[in-house]
């Protein structure tokens, strides 16, 4: 210790004595000697906001199988939509509808009801996910509309202006302060005063080599012999250099940490990053195996023509649900759409977000999808279908029935690769419902392992996951066609969730409008429950915007917020997350763009 | 005890509030940050090949050219021909796959990465005899010349406007006394001060 902190150490004991030194001057001395143990460098040495890692599926997936809590409590107002559903009542007839489970008080989605495989070659409740998890939803994004700039937001909620992650990277302590992955607008959304970020492609064979490939020298010559001489008095000539340019001492710091970094640290990176894919690629390959009651351990048949209804009708109308791109999808069971399916990068994606905030290389990972055409899965088995234009419709006036029929040209052939896209415009009820399922208790199943993980970890003595703000979002979530032949943007019913030892307990936040019933609905958009945005009482009258949303999330990464303006919703009160505004509600209403006012 | 008060005291006045302490509640908003203009991979890389010549061509584009996110420096779009859909004519105007290369920052930002691949290529550079050969050429080295006069000259591949410091210039000597000039070339391409506009 240097004699000045023994001077300040030694007052300090004076001090202790409550002679001269009154306990104001007892906390600067406190105060004084935080900040010399801050001067110190270390590699991991404590840094001042939490670790952000954002998991955004660029394109908006339907969040109503997972995390749009659409009836937060027993007794708010609910009305079923007829494409929201995410149970199968019966295979036959074909029935479905939407169904709750409920965790503590909270009537989460279906899906929470079951077990999610675990690392250690068991299963646990995904409701565990709940216990340090915080979903906001019912949040409106200011009047942006479509995907690139709502993508953009959930980093950057000014567009063009500074990114939590790249505040997040400001603060950071860490040799690569924010890392991206991923080709869509929040990837390219990265804006900081001071720092860069490392981008990755999706497809790149190995994360963490490429992260590492600038300090990674694996054919070091034999030039490097005496290695320890000729680095010692190379290290005196930069020593030199950096005092003959003395406003460059930022510069060699980073030269220092680099040739440090490289010497010490390399050896066996790759190895335990081996392990952890392999240990994600696992978990992913069991959770698409796994039998899920009322999701998948029934057929879902496809479409079986021909077919009669009452009424005139096309297409689309009457067989909108089997709909796929522009395709009905006519397998004996649908659920073969997922043989063979499997998640390309996944694995690694969780892998190196584990690996390098666990770590302390990095301080911020955000994952969005390879590029803006993203989909649910990769090899995804072929289906069977049938193109829109080889339906043959037949209406009979007289009896008011319209027919539909395969055309005489059409021949069931291969199966077909179709696209299975997260903006689920043309994705038809029943595949929506196979798919959607899947992913995400996929997800969930690496979210868990992502938090277990960091839960088991410390870093300069907090726990990682403590320290750790884990973001699942998309740009919005969805409403549905009135056909059942897919779902459009809805950029009134954004929903976010959060997870972090710095959330206590479960929280819903943001209130919704319940819409209406279908017998009291004037149009398809009024019917069911779907997400809209509805003031919040406690939080002004107002609707939780994405600003508020971005200020929040500040506030929990203890960075500064974006939008100066934008209020948040919670605080922090001995670093744990309390909100400001009441638990969720759903309030009785319809949606409307125009906000009408009392007179 | 007293005196050692008042010692104190005078301790308050000198700057130790340099470590930040963040308390975003009061914070002001700030507007300006300080940090170095670094020069991008054009510049880096026709500098590295102006000292060390043609043969460190695929060095550099391995460990600098194509290493935008580290270094800064935008592709141009507007300056690509594609014989094909998947690759440009001149690999010196490839955007190496990422819509957000061509929107990079003309000024390169310090970070660990770019010091990682600045390392790599002057440790591949100065292990490659002819681009030693050719940057002795380039400085106009003779054997005969003292050691001053070639670290002098070696120097100023780098620094071409600057004076050699006096201590910069003993530590070099020492390098070039005990080893070979390579190391001496190996220790001016690490440092990073000659990135800086």
């Amino acid at each position: 210790m240097s004699n000045r902190r023994n001077f300040i150490i030694a007052l300090g004991g004076v001090g202790g004595l409550g002679l001269a030194f009154a306990s104001p001057l007892r906390r600067l001395l406190k105060s004084l000697m935080k900040n010399e143990s801050q001067r110190n460098f270390s590699r991991f040495s404590p840094q001042e906001c939490r670790n952000y890692v954002q998991i955004n599926h660029y394109g908006g997936p339907s969040r109503w199988f997972f995390d749009s809590i659409l009836k937060p409590t027993d007794g708010q107002p609910f009305y079923s939509n007829p494409m929201i559903v995410n149970h199968l009542q019966s295979s036959t007839p074909l029935e479905f509808d939407y169904k709750f489970h409920k965790v503590g008080n909270i009537n989460m989605p279906y899906l929470w009801k079951f077990d999610i495989p675990s690392s250690d070659g068991g299963e646990v409740p995904m409701s565990n996910l709940t216990k340090n998890m915080m979903t906001v939803r019912g949040v409106h994004l200011e009047g942006t509309l479509g995907h690139p700039i709502n993508c953009a937001k959930m980093v950057a909620p000014a567009p063009g202006g500074l990114s939590i992650d790249g505040l997040v990277a400001d603060l950071s302590t860490s040799p690569i302060p924010a890392v991206t992955i991923g080709n869509t607008p929040v990837n390219r959304a990265f804006k900081s005063r001071k720092s860069t970020v490392v981008r990755i492609n999706t497809d790149e064979e190995n994360y963490l080599k490429y992260l590492l490939d600038p300090f990674y020298h694996p054919d070091t010559t034999s030039w490097f012999e005496d290695k320890e001489e000729i680095k010692k008095i190379v290290d005196e000539a930069i020593e030199a250099l950096k005092e003959s340019k003395t406003t460059n001492s930022s510069l060699y710091s980073d030269l220092s940490k680099s040739r440090q970094f490289f010497n010490e640290t390399i050896d066996g990176f790759l190895g335990e990053y081996d392990q952890l894919v392999k240990k994600y690629k696992t978990l992913i390959e069991r959770s698409l195996t796994s039998t899920l009651k009322g999701i998948n351990d029934k057929p879902i048949p496809g479409l079986s023509l021909p077919l009669n209804f009452k009424g005139k009708h096309e297409a689309i109308e009457a067989l909108g649900k089997y709909v796929l791109e522009d395709h009905f999808l006519i397998d004996k069971d649908l659920r073969n759409i997922l043989n063979g399916a499997s998640f390309l990068y996944l694995a690694q994606e969780f892998a190196i977000a584990e690996y390098v905030i666990s770590k302390g290389l990095s301080s911020s990972v955000v994952i969005s999808t390879k590029s803006e055409m993203g989909h649910f899965f990769d090899n995804t088995a072929k289906s069977f279908a049938i193109e829109n234009y080889n339906i043959v419709k037949e209406y009979d006036g007289v009896n008011n029935t319209t027919s539909f029929a395969a055309s005489k040209r059409f021949t069931v052939g291969n199966p077909k690769s179709l696209n299975w896209s997260l903006d689920a415009h043309n994705t038809g009820l029943i595949p929506n419902f196979i798919t959607t399922n899947q992913f995400f208790y996929s997800i969930a199943t690496c979210l868990n392992e992502l938090i277990s993980s960091f839960k088991k970890q410390t870093l300069n003595g907090k726990n990682v996951f403590d320290e750790t703000l884990i973001h699942l979002t998309a740009e919005f979530d969805r409403t549905p066609n009135q056909f059942l032949n897919g779902s459009g943007h809805n950029e009134h019913a954004h929903v976010s969730s959060f997870f972090s030892g710095a959330i206590e307990s479960h929280t819903v936040l943001g209130n919704i409008y319940s819409e209406a019933s279908g017998d009291k609905a004037e149009d398809f958009d009024d019917h069911g429950t779907i997400g809209n945005a509805a003031p919040v009482g406690s939080f002004n009258g107002q609707k939780i915007g994405i600003s508020n949303l971005s200020s929040s999330i500040s506030k929990i990464l203890r960075i500064e917020p974006i939008v100066g303006r934008a209020t948040p919703f919670l605080k922090l009160k001995n670093d744990k997350v309390v909100p400001m505004i009441a638990s969720a509600e759903n309030i009785e209403g319809v949606f409307s763009l125009i906000e009408q006012t009392d007179d | 005890m007293i005196k050692s008060f008042f010692i104190f005291l005078f301790f308050l006045t000198v700057n130790f509030s340099h470590a930040q302490s963040y308390a975003p509640e009061k914070s002001l908003l700030p507007v300006l940050d300080f940090s170095k203009r670094l020069s991008d991979r054009f510049y880096v890389h026709s500098t590295l090949q102006q000292i060390f010549g043609p043969s460190v061509k695929p060095t550099l584009y391995k460990y600098i050219f194509s290493k935008p996110n580290a270094f800064g420096g935008p592709c141009d779009v507007y300056e690509q021909i594609r014989p094909n859909g998947h690759s440009v004519a001149d690999q010196m105007t490839s955007c190496f796959e990422r819509n957000d290369t061509s929107t990079l920052p003309l000024i390169g930002r310090r970070n660990l990465l770019r010091m990682g691949y600045t390392l790599k290529a002057c440790t591949a550079i100065t292990n490659n005899n002819k681009a030693i050969d050719f940057a002795l050429q380039a400085a106009s080295l003779k054997k005969r010349d003292p050691s001053k006069i070639k670290i002098e000259k070696l120097y100023k591949l780098f620094y071409p406007f600057e004076k050699l410091d006096h201590k910069v210039e003993t530590a070099l000597i020492k390098i070039e006394k005990k080893h070979e000039l390579r190391w001496v070339l190996y220790t001016l391409c690490i440092d990073p001060s000659w990135q800086v506009l």
